[in-house]
């Protein structure tokens, strides 16, 4: 955890320096504030680096590892995010409605009558007060786009 | 003007006008529940609508429906952690906790109280000030809401919860957010590069959506289990009315966050994203147990919804008075009255008094109707939190793709609050508050516009021009000070002893 945080502040520290890079080339009234908040922000970084690093120094070995468990689920939970937004992206806004809940719930194990009730309830629901009351544009997916043209 | 109050009360309690009123409210409050769903887009959705109706049954129904948004905001941001509108996101900071704990009937019952009573107190506060409020309205500035802004920003080193440090961290790189896009002041554009998607800036409900939301679904995922992590349900009737309880115990909190909001409310531009954190803020600086804010407050709970909501006084009485709009819903408000033909400003309380009065009473009313509504709900809501957690995952996936999506229905935004999701997790991981960053966020672009306005309309000494911003600004320093000095004596004595243990 203590490697994790001190890793995480370092990357915070990198974009604010990118960051600090993008300002400099800015016009004066376009940079005084963010050159003031990123100043004031990489003084700070700089300072928790040092306390997270000594503190790392001080206990580091302490820490406990982490279970190969723990890991896989958090592998799963990336995995389903990415795919959240891959079928977003290909199947658009009523392929993920249907599909997203069926598959999570069989993926969980949970029974088939609830898996397809669920997933035909919320598409029901998604479609008939979205799309067919409100008459709101949801995003038809890349391949139907294409299909479309 | 006795009459005319009269004139108000007995219009929207006339037996004609009462189903609309609850047809109204009960609209509101679906839309409020409903991520996607925005007050303002919803007004701007029933604006052709309106202009064949007589004007004061419009905008009753208008208002009444405006009234319940929020409220029915707050019941997603207590059960799911996920913002129904982005005036309910300092509600979620302790009322998810609670939620979490098992007593989503406690926060809901407080947040309904809160809003009711915070609600009837703008509307009437209000109603008192009309002889003065112009002189109050008018006195507000860029120099004054610059240092509103700046007051509101000096609380991300009293609101994260352990390192001061990390809060500031987080607070200044949400600042920087705010930064991206098109720079009002120069045209210039900055941060966002060839994506033509940032030009415009980041929108607020995605990133909250993304920030708070998504790690909520992860933790749930990891845990599998339902959002209230307790054996036993405590979510009977006892429970609710325990948090409208918990109101009247904090009620000196209940008044001066009210009061807060309401004067918020009136100052143009500035929204109930702005006021909430003001009075979370408020809230955590003057509470015996600060240190409990972001694990389950209940005080936490009643600033927010408490000052959201008196706002509204302040906002509709700013809008129909001066034709000054503190937010999008307003100027929506502002487009009805239009569209039907009144123009807003001083004529409104000259010419249109009984119109006037039938609006705030009007807003009352929706707002109470949508408290007692939510209040009889609330037992039955605090039940979703025990619904297993691989059921609510999918469901609360969905909320959030809808919330995004819907802000703009851009797909883009939808991909944002995920990445914001996963940068939201990390936060989480690794104790940067998350809640200093939204408030950097949201404050930041407000500091810079009217810093830069006021310094050129007034020059570098822009601030020793204004006795109210001098005055913001010595609240300001007070605030930081006090909580330094606050604990001090804490820190003095626990060396003395630590360094008499030493010798001993």
């Amino acid at each position: 955890m203590r490697r994790g945080n001190l890793i995480f502040t370092i990357a915070l520290l990198l974009v604010s320096i990118l960051l600090l890079r993008a300002t400099l080339p800015y016009p004066f009234k376009a940079k005084l504030f963010p050159l003031i908040i990123l100043i004031t922000v990489l003084i700070l970084l700089v300072i928790q680096i040092f306390r997270e690093a000594f503190a790392l120094r001080e206990k580091g070995a302490a820490e406990g590892k982490k279970g190969d468990s723990f890991r896989t689920k958090h592998l799963t939970i990336g995995l389903w995010m990415a795919g959240t937004v891959l079928m977003l992206w290909v199947l658009g806004f009523m392929g993920t409605v249907i599909l997203l809940p069926f598959l999570y719930l069989r993926f969980e194990k949970e029974s088939w009558l609830l898996s397809i009730t669920l997933s035909l309830g919320c598409g029901i629901f998604f479609y008939g007060l979205f799309g067919y009351l409100l008459k709101m544009p949801l995003y038809s997916g890349m391949i139907l786009e294409r299909v479309l043209g | 003007m006795v009459e005319a109050v009269v004139h108000g009360i007995t219009y929207v309690f006339n037996p004609h006008m009462l189903p609309w009123v609850f047809f109204g409210v009960i609209i509101g409050l679906v839309v409020g529940i409903l991520p996607g769903l925005g007050g303002a887009a919803t007004l701007a959705i029933l604006l052709p609508i309106i202009y064949t109706l007589d004007p004061t049954f419009a905008l009753t129904f208008l208002i009444v429906l405006h009234a319940a948004v929020s409220q029915g905001g707050v019941v997603t941001s207590i059960l799911f952690g996920v913002p129904g509108e982005s005036v309910n996101v300092a509600s979620m900071l302790d009322g998810y906790p609670l939620a979490k704990q098992g007593h989503a009937g406690r926060a809901l019952g407080a947040s309904q109280m809160a809003s009711m009573l915070g609600a009837i107190f703008g509307g009437v506060v209000m109603a008192c000030l009309i002889p003065i409020a112009r002189p109050i309205i008018l006195a507000f500035g860029s120099p004054e809401i610059f240092m509103m802004a700046i007051l509101g920003i000096s609380f991300v080193a009293i609101l994260g919860r352990g390192s001061a440090l990390k809060a500031v961290i987080t607070g200044g790189l949400g600042i920087m957010l705010a930064f991206v896009g098109i720079h009002s002041g120069t045209g210039v554009l900055r941060y966002a590069g060839e994506i033509m998607h940032f030009w415009e800036g980041f929108q607020v409900v995605p990133v909250f959506m993304g920030l708070f939301a998504i790690p909520e679904v992860i933790d749930i995922m990891l845990k599998g289990e339902s959002i209230a992590k307790v054996e036993q349900a405590s979510v009977g009737w006892r429970d609710v009315w325990e948090g409208c309880k918990d109101v009247f115990r904090h009620w000196t909190l209940m008044l001066r966050c009210s009061a807060i909001g309401t004067a918020l409310g009136l100052v143009p531009g500035v929204g109930g994203v702005v006021s909430q954190f003001i009075c979370y803020g408020h809230a955590k600086q003057t509470s015996k147990q600060p240190q409990l804010f972001g694990l389950g407050n209940i005080e936490g709970v009643i600033a927010p919804e408490s000052g959201n909501n008196a706002k509204e006084g302040g906002s509709l009485f700013a809008a129909l008075a001066f034709g000054l709009p503190s937010g999008a819903a307003m100027v929506m408000i502002l487009a009805a009255l239009m569209v039907l033909g009144i123009r807003p400003g001083p004529e409104m309380i000259t010419q249109h008094l009984n119109l006037f009065w039938t609006l705030i009473v009007s807003l009352i009313v929706g707002n109470v109707l949508s408290s007692i509504i939510n209040i009889l709900a609330a037992r039955q809501l605090a039940r979703i939190t025990f619904i297993k957690g691989n059921v609510l995952v999918p469901i609360i996936i969905l909320l959030v793709i809808l919330g995004s999506y819907g802000i703009a229905n851009n797909i883009y935004d939808v991909f944002l609050a995920f990445a914001f999701g996963g940068i939201g997790y990390l936060m989480k991981t690794y104790d940067y508050p998350r809640v200093t960053f939204t408030i950097g966020f949201v404050l930041g672009d407000y500091a810079e516009r009217y810093f830069l306005v006021s310094f050129a309309s007034l020059g570098p000494d822009f601030l020793l021009k204004s006795p109210i911003a001098l005055v913001i600004l010595l609240f300001t320093i007070l605030g930081l000070v006090g909580r330094s000095v606050r604990g001090l004596p804490l820190r003095f004595f626990r060396r003395l002893i630590s360094k008499e243990e030493e010798e001993g």
